[in-house]
């Protein structure tokens, strides 16, 4: 560290070191003022740009960066949109399938009891027919039966009926016609 | 001049003897008819068929027969 006694002697120094150099207060000056406006020139002409240039890029990126985030919370509200019309989409497609397996259901119980019921009809007149059917078979056997025993009971009568049994018939009927409208 | 009187027709399936005529004679006459026609018919089986007027009175076989086979 100087001391201030010596101060006399390092101004003059460094005015020796300057001379050599060639170096003058004047020119330091002079470089100096130069530096001002050079500095002042820099900040105007290129600092003050970009630092704008900067401002803006920085803006811009926030922007994107904004976007981004914009895109980022829209794609979220999208997928979990999709999500949610995919979730009601599978709960209507399953109400769908169970309302076509209960229809379904529905219809096949109705064809079956349908086609019970034609069965049990089809049986029913079947079996009325039948039944019609077996009543005029016996009819007609009684009928045939009947008419085949009374041809020989004619044949057999026509045969064995003699003149007594005749005038015993003919006397019988003029006595129960008389008889009936006497009273 | 006396009224004509009908004439009975007695199917017969063959011809009776003097007492069942005579009892067959009676019988139409006392139903208002001057005699009797006698068809004999062998057909009836036996009995006798008297049309008076009218009326017919069946007592004959066949008769009885049909009405055996109307009963079943």
């Amino acid at each position: 560290m100087f001391e201030f006694t010596q101060e006399p002697m390092l101004l003059s120094a460094l005015t020796d070191m300057f001379d050599r150099m060639g170096i003058t207060w004047s020119s330091i000056l002079l470089h100096f003022v130069a530096l001002v406006i050079l500095t002042v020139g820099l900040y105007l002409l290129l600092f003050k740009p970009v630092k704008k240039m900067i401002r803006e890029r920085q803006e811009k990126v926030k922007k994107i960066e904004k976007e981004n985030a914009d895109l980022n919370e829209e794609v979220k509200e999208l997928k979990a949109s999709s999500e949610r019309v995919l979730s009601e989409a599978k709960k209507e497609a399953a109400a769908v399938h169970e309302s076509a397996v209960k229809a379904a259901g529905e219809q096949a119980d109705g064809i079956v009891g349908e086609a019970k019921a034609k069965a049990k009809a089809l049986v029913e007149r079947t079996e009325a027919e039948m039944e019609g059917e077996r009543k005029k078979l016996r009819s007609d056997m009684e009928k045939q039966i009947a008419d085949v025993s009374l041809l020989v009971a004619e044949k057999v009568i026509g045969r064995s009926i003699s003149h007594e049994d005749n005038k015993r018939l003919i006397e019988e009927s003029l006595k129960k016609w008389s008889d009936e409208e006497n009273g | 001049m006396a009224e004509q009187r009908p004439i009975a027709k007695v199917i017969v399936s063959e011809t009776p003897d003097a007492e069942t005529a005579r009892k067959i004679e009676a019988f139409v006459k006392e139903r208002g008819c001057g005699g009797a026609e006698y068809i004999v018919d062998a057909d009836i089986l036996g009995g006798i068929v008297i049309s008076v007027g009218g009326k017919v009175y069946d007592g004959s076989l066949r008769s009885r027969l049909e009405g055996i086979r109307r009963s079943f």
